[in-house]
């Protein structure tokens, strides 16, 4: 029950933070980059606990952890929600487009412990424009878009860049509520 | 036990590595080498493109663009007077129709109908209006060099310049897969030193 209150919690703060998003009116003239808020919080519940998955050999790749699943169930629910709230059906799917991606590659580069959660969150931001980019070739069927592909790469980097160092610096301050919490249990 | 968690914590999410700047290093040269490679590969003599649903509804030759100056690229600049082609949605299908003043919105949009308006002043072509939902494509700064594009995705409408008149196809009817190596750029104007921006 416990957890699931925490989840709750994080749920509502990736909302605010997709809101805050949708206020700052950047605009570069080159579609597609933004600065990914939301992004801390995937971070934060995939290095919340104490790597979960540090079994000498054993679920190197394959097994899907159980930070997985939770960050994985909040940020599939945090664009659900933040696209009806703040945008429209075609952004629901190009977000969950860039999500995928993102995760993916987040969770694997979380796993080859080479990265911090800077290295982790770059590899998220890039993929993520990646993603989005995929999309948008299929969509409007042409490689043309293929020209933003050195802008989203750059701005990947910067942002995940940005965003990692923020969650690095959030990350302990969040394992001690939740020590603290436990010990009040 | 919990000084096991601690510098295990310390190690896993503590500081940045050797990795993450390498990764870094690694995403920036990449970023940059394809700037350098769509530089080197860009062509004079170029037409404009538009298409609708991976289906080409209008292709012509454009002005030779002189070194590309991102003071004069400003929109609505004054110094050459701008063509207009008006793109209209009637079910589902887009047709295109040119105007040499900017056209009236209002009398020339039927009730329903979606429409893009595309500005073109000498090399320059930029998203006048539209009223597609997002507006990313008028907020598109003004493009002018080979293989950029302005995409609206509500319309499914792609205007991109292609390296027309000295491509392998006389016609000037590159085929898509051929420009895919042109994603050049303009110098200068990037445009985004932090990389932040709205859209979703």
């Amino acid at each position: 029950m416990r957890r699931t209150a925490e989840l709750g919690l994080m749920l509502a703060l990736a909302l605010i933070l997709s809101y805050v998003e949708s206020l700052i009116p950047f605009s570069f003239g080159i579609p597609g980059i933004k600065l990914g808020l939301p992004n801390l919080i995937v971070l934060l519940l995939l290095y919340e606990k104490p790597d979960s998955c540090r079994a000498p050999g054993g679920c190197a790749v394959k097994c899907i952890t159980k930070e997985d699943q939770e960050a994985i169930l909040v940020n599939g629910l945090r664009i659900v929600l933040s696209g009806f709230l703040f945008s429209n059906l075609y952004a629901i799917l190009y977000a969950l487009a860039g999500a995928a991606f993102s995760f993916f590659a987040m969770s694997l580069g979380r796993r080859t412990k080479r990265f911090s959660m800077v290295g982790v969150s770059v590899l998220g931001g890039v993929f993520h424009n990646v993603g989005q980019l995929l999309v948008a070739m299929a969509v409007v069927e042409t490689v043309a878009v293929a020209y933003y592909a050195p802008f989203l790469i750059v701005a990947g980097t910067v942002t995940g860049a940005v965003l990692g160092i923020a969650a690095m610096t959030l990350l302990p301050y969040l394992r001690r509520l939740e020590r603290e919490g436990e010990q009040g249990k | 036990m919990s000084e096991i968690i601690e510098k295990n914590n310390r190690k896993e999410g503590g500081r940045i590595r050797r990795a993450d700047i390498c990764l870094m290093a690694f995403f920036l040269l990449l970023a940059l080498g394809s700037f350098a490679w769509a530089a080197m590969s860009r062509k004079e003599g170029q037409s404009l493109r538009i298409s609708c649903d991976g289906e080409v509804i209008e292709e012509v030759a454009l002005a030779q663009r002189e070194r590309h100056d991102p003071a004069g690229a400003a929109r609505g600049s004054a110094s050459e007077t701008a063509r207009y082609c008006l793109l209209l949605y009637v079910n589902g299908r887009a047709s295109c129709e040119w105007y040499g003043d900017r056209p009236d919105l209002a009398a020339a949009v039927s009730e329903g109908n979606s429409y893009n308006l595309l500005a073109v002043s000498g090399a320059h072509v930029w998203m006048e209006a539209a009223d597609c939902r997002d507006q990313i494509c008028v907020h598109h700064i003004p493009i002018a060099g080979g293989g950029e594009s302005i995409i609206c995705l509500p319309h499914k409408l792609a205007v991109e310049i292609v390296g027309g008149a000295d491509t392998e196809t006389p016609d000037g009817m590159a085929k898509v897969g051929e420009t895919e190596g042109e994603t050049g750029s303009d110098n200068g104007t990037f445009r985004n030193g932090g990389g932040y921006e709205t859209d979703g």
